[in-house]
């Protein structure tokens, strides 16, 4: 059985499928399913309960058992088996197909050696020397830091469209943009994940590919008789040629030297002719021992420098893809909202209600804390009752009210001064809550602001914008959110009618 | 664009009603309008033919920080530099996107007009705009727009009066020809230099509102010509006899449509001469009528009152008889008058305001008249004839019904602004009620201008309609025509649907 904090991609799929299923729904009836869900889990295994991963897998599988509809992750699971079949087959026949091809030799004359390892590992080893190549530049130049196709691929997708978008009412524009520019924030969260099983469907197609050539190889050489020569307009001389034979051979010319060939047999089959090959088959020509010597040594090139190769740059793609599976924090504003409502307790009280107190505690405990004091920046066209705020906090993400500004959100100059002293009490708060009133209209200069207040937060509290204002302005939710997409703000966004 | 026209920007903060403003100035029912912020992407021209331009703007993004900027043009002779120097450092960044949109026309010389939503509280960012526009030097013109029932337009006033040359309230939703007008003059009146243009091109309006409204009583006076005259005619076939009602049923419907189709095409005429494409006189799915033409609500609310039809039917059948007695020489005594009179009268309060059934003409049985000698009949007398008929519909009411369903197509019409998107279906009632709350009702009209009407409509369905006529009528309607364009009907307060 799995582990419960064991990620996989169909699981992340499947998470983020539900986290945007459930932006839609209310805020109420979540809480209530939620609070259901954890009730299930900590019963079952309580020692889940303060660990985010375990806890929103756990999460993640109470959710799929009640969701009867087939899932983006089961898709992606067949998607991926198939990808995986057909990435291994295709490896096999064409590594099949190219070696029966190189060891026909009809015509009389004998497998040509230096197109055999041109065709078989040649190439594998250029492309691998070219991606090193281009790697090396990338990390030590800094070239091609643009370089990245998906990224590219989704510019030009957004700049092909900008044009046309403009033209689409806000009301059909607005999603457009916000979906595409979720899909490029997706990215930046899980954007390694989607390396690395590209990397690992490539190398399980040039593992097939080698074992195909082995296989097609061992099969020939159980049935036949095969004779190999050389023969190069670029190595003319038989020394050269056994130098490079033994310097192919010398990871294993120590445990294995039959796997190699000496000079005089190097020299034996070279350039042999369909006439002279003939005339030392018709005489048994003892120099054919030599011609028959090049199978070992074929063999274990293609098995070191293809399969090996491929299998180590395989093993490395499996565990990369793994450890950044490992990485992922789950701290993005949807995780963020469920995980409250995962941790924290389901209050219900009428409006007339004390305020709920929020026990004091320290400093928060590093990641993912979900309790302790939150700083405050309150729009200052806002007039609002302090306290009910206070309560509101405490109840809706279990903060206790820490600092608080009153600030200008559409001014970043102005609230400079405000954004130094927000970020010197970063490092004693749990989150950052900007409350601005809902009426207002989404601009760039409030863009601007909150994008100086997420970087005055860094990367550990939470930054929640509440949008702060009548239940009859709920409508206007839609336009903030679209906004926030647009502009790439990584915030919680939380609607709050005092 | 001619740049000698005078072009004026509209400019503002993000959703406070600036495509409205020029949507209902420009009256372009094609303009964007949304309640999503950021609707107006890109700077936009409309004219209004000619006359005026106005450049739709995206609304204000980032003021406060584009305002340090342009601090340096309050120093300066040529401030406008200042704000190309701006639009030069900063083409193509996001930030200053739409700030950089929306002074290009700035820039090249555009007045301002600001808009701003008089139901919004002023921020800080909007003071900000406010003495960037002031920083630009250009005539300019702030309209107060409410969008809503939040009034905060005093403190609006006090603060658009530092830095405008006017401040006026304009409801871009509600403005008639009138509003408009009086808002264009304003303009005139913020630049001197251009004021002279700027009458002249008011003159021009007002002279095409009222070619408009002649050609609306034209219209008016082609629909009438048609209805009345209409007919339908239908094939007498060799199953007369068994299907006479259905037959019948078949030639009413048809007449029914024909003359709703004749209706609907001059209100579509009507609505489409000032403009409106978002009203549809006839569509597939929608009328812009909720009631027929035939349907006993529509009869019951408009045309004349019962006393009205009584008095008509009693002259009508009184003029009948006086002709009967003047065949007698007058030895009558006028008793054909008297009866004429009497039965027009008892008839009118027998049917009252409802609709009086179609009637049809069938081909009489006059077989045994020799065939030669029924062709040579005149077609209309139908004797022996092979065609079933109906029309025109001899109906007191119904010219008087066509005319209010006409001019209330009119007066919603001209009381439309062009900001408004919803899509209506007007309901007789509420039609009727707006009408009769400001007299414009052919009820209400003088006793002298019914009775002038009534006697060209008899001489429309006596077929001896004469040019002069037909003049007296145009300029009879084009005078009641007038009398509705001077009045406001709020048809938002009386729900057309």
């Amino acid at each position: 059985m799995r582990r419960t904090d064991s990620w996989n991609l169909d699981d992340v799929l499947d998470f983020e499928w539900m986290l945007a299923r459930d932006r839609s729904a209310g805020d109420e009836e979540l809480q209530k399913r939620d609070y259901t869900i954890r009730r299930k889990i900590v019963t079952a295994s309580p020692e889940i309960a303060r660990d985010r991963r375990a806890m929103l897998h756990a999460w993640l599988q109470a959710r799929r058992e009640e969701t009867p509809t087939s899932l983006p992750g089961d898709c992606f699971n067949s998607g991926w088996q198939t990808l995986v079949t057909i990435a291994g087959l295709v490896g096999l026949g064409l590594g099949g197909s190219v070696t029966v091809g190189l060891l026909h030799y009809r015509t009389g004359e004998p497998v040509n050696v230096s197109w055999f390892l041109a065709l078989t590992v040649g190439v594998q080893m250029l492309v691998l020397f070219l991606a090193v190549l281009l790697s090396l530049i990338h990390t030590t130049t800094n070239w091609f830091s643009e370089f990245r196709p998906l990224r590219g691929l989704l510019t030009a997708l957004t700049w092909a469209t900008s044009a046309g978008l403009r033209r689409l009412p806000a009301e059909q524009r607005d999603p457009i943009r916000a979906t595409l520019a979720v899909i490029r924030s997706k990215r930046e969260i899980y954007g390694s994940l989607a390396t690395w099983p590209f990397l690992v469907v490539t190398q399980i197609f040039a593992v097939a590919y080698n074992i195909g050539i082995l296989a097609t190889l061992g099969t020939h050489l159980a049935f036949a008789n095969l004779h190999f020569q050389w023969e190069s307009t670029l190595v003319q001389s038989p020394a050269v040629a056994s130098q490079i034979v033994s310097a192919l051979s010398l990871p294993w010319s120590e445990f294995a030297p039959e796997a190699t060939l000496t000079q005089p047999q190097v020299e034996d089959s070279h350039n042999i002719d369909s006439v002279r090959f003939r005339r030392m088959l018709e005489s048994n020509d003892p120099k054919l021992h030599s011609l028959i010597a090049w199978w070992p040594f074929l063999c274990v090139v293609v098995g070191v420098y293809g399969l090996l190769v491929r299998g180590a740059l395989l093993a490395f793609a499996a565990i990369q893809w793994q450890r950044s599976l490992r990485k992922l924090r789950f701290d993005h504003a949807d995780a963020n909202a469920l995980w409250r409502r995962l941790s924290g307790p389901l209050v219900t009280a009428p409006p007339e209600a004390e305020p709920v107190r929020v026990p004091s505690s320290g400093a928060p405990d590093g990641k993912h804390h979900s309790a302790g004091p939150c700083a405050v920046l309150i729009a200052r066209e806002l007039n609002l009752d302090r306290a009910a705020l206070r309560a509101h906090l405490a109840r809706r993400f279990g903060w206790e009210m820490g600092p608080t500004w009153p600030v200008k959100i559409d001014n970043r100059q102005e609230s400079s001064a405000i954004l130094r002293e927000l970020r010197d009490t970063i490092p004693k708060v749990a989150g950052v809550v900007v409350v601005a009133p809902i009426e207002r209209d989404p601009i760039v200069a409030i863009g601007l602001f909150l994008k100086d207040v997420l970087a005055a937060s860094g990367a550990d509290p939470e930054v929640v914008l509440l949008l702060a204002g009548p239940p009859a302005m709920d409508e206007r939710l839609k336009f903030w959110r679209n906004f926030n997409a647009i502009q790439g703000l990584h915030l919680g966004l939380e609607r709050w009618a005092p | 664009m001619n740049t000698d026209t005078p072009t004026f920007a509209v400019v503002g903060a993000v959703n406070h009603g600036k495509s409205s403003v020029v949507s209902t100035l420009a009256e372009n029912d094609q303009v964007r309008i949304s309640p999503f912020p950021g609707e107006t992407t890109e700077c936009r021209p409309f004219s209004l033919r000619n006359l005026f331009h106005f450049y739709d703007t995206p609304g204000f993004q980032n003021a406060p920080e584009s305002l340090p900027e342009l601090l340096p043009a309050e120093h300066t002779s040529q401030p406008l530099e200042v704000f190309r120097d701006f639009l030069a450092r900063h083409q193509g960044a996001p930030e200053f996107d739409a700030e950089c949109r929306l002074f290009t026309p700035i820039v090249e010389g555009a007045g301002l007009v600001y808009v701003v939503d008089g139901s919004r509280p002023v921020l800080d960012l909007n003071l900000a705009e406010m003495r960037i526009l002031r920083l630009t030097g250009q005539p300019r013109l702030a309209i107060i727009n409410r969008t809503s029932a939040d009034n905060h337009v005093a403190e609006w006033k006090s603060r658009l009066g530092q830095n405008f040359n006017a401040v006026r309230e304009f409801n871009a939703h509600h403005a008639t020809f009138a509003d408009r007008i009086e808002l264009l003059e304003t303009l005139a009146g913020i630049e001197q230099s251009w004021k002279p243009k700027l009458a002249s091109a008011v003159a021009l309006l007002r002279e095409e509102w009222t070619s408009r409204l002649t050609e609306c009583a034209e219209i008016i006076v082609e629909l009438l010509v048609a209805a009345l005259r209409h007919r339908e005619t239908g094939n007498a076939r060799e199953d007369l006899e068994k299907r006479r009602e259905v037959l019948a049923e078949e030639l009413k419907t048809r007449y029914r449509a024909a003359v709703s189709r004749l209706e609907a095409r001059a209100h579509g005429r009507i609505i489409g001469l000032f403009g409106h494409h978002l009203v549809k006189a006839e569509s597939n799915e929608e009328h812009l009528f909720a009631d027929d033409l035939f349907s006993d609500e529509t009869w019951k609310l408009f045309g004349l009152e019962t006393t009205q039809l009584v008095f008509l039917a009693t002259a009508g059948g009184a003029i009948g008889g006086l002709s009967l007695d003047a065949v007698t020489l007058g030895h009558s005594f006028g008793l054909f008058a008297l009866a004429g009179g009497a039965v027009g009268a008892g008839t009118s309060l027998a049917i009252g305001r409802n609709r009086p059934e179609l009637s049809v003409n069938f081909p009489r049985s006059l077989t045994w008249l020799p065939k030669g000698l029924t062709n040579l009949l005149p077609s209309k007398l139908q004797i022996g004839g092979r065609a079933l008929a109906v029309g025109p519909y001899p109906a007191l009411n119904f010219p008087w019904i066509l005319l209010d369903r006409a001019f209330g197509t009119f007066c919603y019409v001209i009381n439309r602004a062009h900001a408004r998107r919803d899509e209506v279906t007007l309901r007789s009632a509420t039609l009727r009620d707006a009408l009769a709350a400001h007299g414009l009702t052919s009820a209400q009209w003088t006793d002298d201008s019914r009775k002038k009407c009534e006697q060209l409509f008899t001489a429309i369905r006596r077929d001896k309609f004469q040019p002069e006529q037909r003049a007296q009528l145009r300029t009879l309607l084009f005078e009641r025509l007038g009398e509705i364009g001077d009045v406001r009907v709020d048809f938002t307060t009386a729900s057309p649907t």
